[in-house]
């Protein structure tokens, strides 16, 4: 199946066999009444209002096109003669594909999405990966050494582990980053081998994997705070 | 008929779009631009080119540059304050004080918009009611509301509020067919913005946006008008910086060089002020301008570095950049951002008249005429919300897509709590203290539960103007709540409303008529509200209760007819006297019968 067909079906999914809000006349198609052609509300999650499948490589060029087409048919700039209630419509609905944009245009957001779908819940904590911890403690007592100790001199070599702390974080960084696009490859196999597109089912396999990738976002959370850390503390030996 | 305006900080324009094109509407002189300059002179209100002469000799009497007051408090202008020669007060709205009356920047931006409003009709032989206006990309909230203010007192419906740079690439777009990305670099004369906009079949999507809303020409005369003082103080031992009349002349003859040294390489400045004995005469080459001005330059780019990394481009992938804006004439601007970019920059579009030709196109795809263009711009600064430890919580981030909307839920702290406060900042800092307070957000009647239990979820939307809408719904009874907003800075609707009565007599700008029409609008609202006691409390009042209130109203509508304030105010507080007693009755009344529903629910 192409992804244009695929999408096409995704959105018709989500946003067709509705009840207009105006005429109550049955709709079997998406975002326009064809009866009376009031906009219609949009509805769904980022994937289902782009009508893109639950899959974590997304194509680009392909994103920002359907946006385009999707922000024409929706900007409020086209409503300014409309009623007031297809306004608020038109208004909302823009936002609505704003926002699903802004969240499928970034990987890391685009992975954050999927894990509210699937575990309804999206706040992702910030843990420290395990076979971090020795650098770490290492790290903050650096960290100390620098801010209670006067001289520049004196804080010289502990700048010094610092640095090397901060290679070590950067790489494990990218390490993240990679286990990151791993696990995306891996979702994105399990779903073409079920059911295509993608839906509110999702088997232990799924589930599993979603795991992994909460537990990754969560030491990339770490990983992130601490470089930032390291970064600030580091910088005035620089302008010095 | 939409039009498109371009209030600027110096030079403010109106134009339509006439056969498909955009055009600029000259004045009757053939003027286009006019500039943004009101003087209130021997009892009249001059604008434009006429209240010029003011400027000198009248600096307090000749307001410039208000574009750089409008939407801020008193405190936040405290570096420009020495430089300008009006007075100002006030406190979270700045009250620019004229012969004893005091003026808001919405009012006086009003003015301008409506010299405006009438050229254009002039022009076009209809009278236009709706508009489209252009503000700094990087404007924050209370900016743009301000600028919608000045819109609504001058009689326009202000359709959209759009970003200066993101019109102008409309202009250039349609104009060049471009497509790909393109950077709009525009420093005018106060503001100055950078955006980053993909072009592609007629879609114009902002990627990026950064700019200073205090960096623009003015600044650019200021770093001039500082070095002349300085080497008055040097050279003559004179201090003539609290002078209002001599600053107004070392800035405009600052002005003067610096438009000379945009052609030529050398220019001479001779200031001659007799009364403190100073001749101050001195040659100034291009070079030495640009030495002075150069930081200011080097902020623009830094500006353009932030908006490249938003975008997650090199500077490099830019495939056009476009200069807008008068002081991209300045060939220090074209070398610098050349050499940024490293690409030679658009400038055969007028850097003076393509935002407001951008405007116009803009106003005709609100009007339905263009379908075929669509503008997505986006939000310059992040919006957040206080949380605990005045840290903040950010909702939406800069550089979204506009409109776009947060959702956030919010519930109570305290058994039976009725009110939830929120506290929304504009900016990209960690700490509510170094962001900008928007407004506060009450969510008041909320139902009496216990502490926890309410769960309220508000609804923050940036509209395609910028402007923030708040809304909250208490999720378990799907009730819809009430926001109350108290604006950290700017203008209450009422306030509003009361300029919009007032600026029909603005033209005026006489004391005595304002204080009338101001009585006549209060009468008003006494007339009905009276009128509204009689009808709801016939029950309560005897024969002759009523008709003494009826005959103060008799009074009251004779004297509204005249053009007495005093007779008008006497008459009002006379009505009040009268209706007082009906108006606790009613106010008991109403009590009770909340009283009673009360009890009802209660059983």
């Amino acid at each position: 199946m192409s992804t244009q067909a695929e999408s096409l079906l995704h959105v018709a999914v989500g946003n067709a066999n509705h009840i207009c809000w105006r005429c109550n006349a049955g709709c079997n198609v998406p975002f326009f009444c064809p009866h009376c052609h009031a906009v219609q509300p949009l509805f769904g999650d980022p994937f289902i209002c782009l009508g893109f499948p639950y899959r974590l490589n997304v194509d680009a060029s392909l994103l920002s096109a359907r946006f385009h087409v999707l922000s024409r048919k929706f900007h409020p700039d086209f409503y300014q003669r409309n009623t007031p209630e297809e306004q608020a419509i038109s208004l909302v609905n823009a936002a609505r594909v704003n926002v699903a944009y802004r969240t499928l245009k970034d990987p890391q957001k685009r992975i954050e999405c999927l894990i509210h779908l699937v575990e309804g819940d999206s706040t992702i904590p910030t843990e420290a990966p395990a076979d971090l911890f020795e650098a770490i403690f290492e790290m903050e007592e650096a960290l100390d050494a620098i801010r209670t100790t006067g001289t520049e001199a004196m804080a010289h070599p502990y700048r010094e582990a610092l640095r090397k702390a901060q290679e070590k974080f950067a790489a494990r960084l990218q390490g993240v980053h990679n286990t990151l696009s791993a696990l995306s490859t891996v979702w994105d196999g399990m779903l073409d081998e079920s059911t295509g597109v993608g839906g509110t089912i999702w088997t232990e396999q799924q589930r599993g994997v979603v795991m992994q990738m909460k537990q990754a976002l969560s030491h990339l959370a770490y990983l992130e705070r601490i470089l930032k850390n390291v970064a600030v503390a580091l910088e005035p030996a620089v302008s010095r | 008929m939409v039009v498109g305006i371009d209030l600027g900080t110096t030079n403010s324009l109106i134009a339509y779009m006439a056969e498909g094109m955009p055009r600029v509407i000259p004045d009757a002189k053939g003027q286009g631009m006019v500039p943004s300059l009101v003087a209130f002179l021997d009892g009249v209100v001059l604008v434009g080119e006429a209240a010029a002469q003011g400027l000198i000799a009248h600096p307090d009497r000749t307001l410039y540059a208000v574009k750089r007051l409008m939407g801020k408090g008193v405190k936040e202008v405290e570096e420009d304050r020495p430089f300008l020669p009006f007075r100002l007060s006030g406190d979270t709205v700045i009250r620019i004080e004229v012969d004893g009356q005091s003026y808001t920047p919405p009012e006086i931006s009003a003015i301008i918009l409506k010299t405006l409003k009438t050229q254009a009709e002039a022009f076009l032989h209809q009278p236009i009611t709706q508009a489209v206006i252009t503000v700094p990309a990087y404007f924050n909230d209370s900016q743009r509301q301000a600028t919608k203010d000045a819109g609504r007192i001058a009689g326009l419906e202000v359709l959209r509020i759009v970003n200066e740079p993101t019109a102008a690439s409309l202009a250039y777009g349609l104009q060049k067919k471009a497509e790909g990305i393109i950077a709009v670099y525009d420093f005018g004369g106060g503001t100055f913005d950078i955006s980053i906009l993909k072009i592609r079949n007629g879609v114009f999507e902002v990627l990026s946006t950064h700019g200073d809303t205090h960096l623009g020409g003015d600044d650019v005369d200021r770093s001039l008008t500082v070095q002349v003082l300085s080497e008055i103080r040097q050279r003559f031992g004179a201090d003539l910086s609290s002078d209002h009349v001599a600053l107004q002349r070392i800035r405009l003859a600052a002005e003067v060089a610096k438009r000379q040294l945009s052609t030529q390489e050398s220019t001479q400045l001779c200031l001659d002020f007799p009364d403190s004995k100073i001749e101050y005469r001195r040659s100034l080459t291009r070079g030495e301008f640009e030495s002075l001005i150069q930081p200011l330059l080097d902020r623009t780019l830094a500006c353009c570095r932030h908006a490249v990394d938003d975008a997650h481009l090199s500077s490099d992938q830019i495939d056009e950049v476009v200069l807008v804006g008068g002081s991209t004439r300045m060939p220090i601007v074209q070398r610098s951002v050349g050499a940024f970019f490293s690409k030679t920059p658009h400038t055969e579009l007028n850097p003076d008249e393509v935002v407001a030709l951008g405007a116009a196109i803009q106003a005709d795809i609100l009007g339905g005429n263009i379908t075929d263009l669509l503008l997505l711009d986006v939000t310059p600064l992040s919006l957040g919300i206080e949380t605990l430890g005045g840290v903040v919580s950010r909702l939406i981030p800069r550089n979204a897509t506009i409109p776009t909307n947060a959702k956030e839920r919010f519930t109570t702290s305290v058994d039976g709590q009725k009110s939830v406060s929120i506290h929304v900042v504009q900016g990209e800092r960690e700490r509510v203290a170094d962001c900008r307070s928007l407004a506060k957000f009450h969510l008041a009647d909320i139902d009496p539960m216990p502490a926890g239990i309410p769960q309220i979820e508000v609804t923050f939307l940036i509209d395609a103007n910028g402007l923030l809408n708040v809304t909250a719904q208490e999720l378990r009874s799907g009730k819809m709540q009430s926001v109350r907003v108290k604006p950290t800075y700017g203008l209450s609707d009422a306030e509003v409303e009361s300029m919009i009565a007032a600026s029909i007599e603005h033209a005026h700008a006489d004391k005595t008529h304002r204080t009338l029409i101001e009585a006549k609008n209060q009468a008003n609202a006494i007339v009905q509200q009276a009128q509204k006691g009689l009808t709801q409390g016939e029950m309560l009042l005897t024969q002759i209760e009523k008709e003494a209130i009826e005959q103060c109203l008799d009074g009251l509508k004779t004297a509204m007819r005249g053009d007495d304030a005093v007779a008008i105010q006497e008459a009002i507080s006379q009505v009040e006297q009268a209706t007082k007693p009906l108006a606790e009755q009613l106010m008991n009344q109403t009590l009770q019968a909340r009283f009673r529903n009360k009890k009802v629910e209660d059983l």
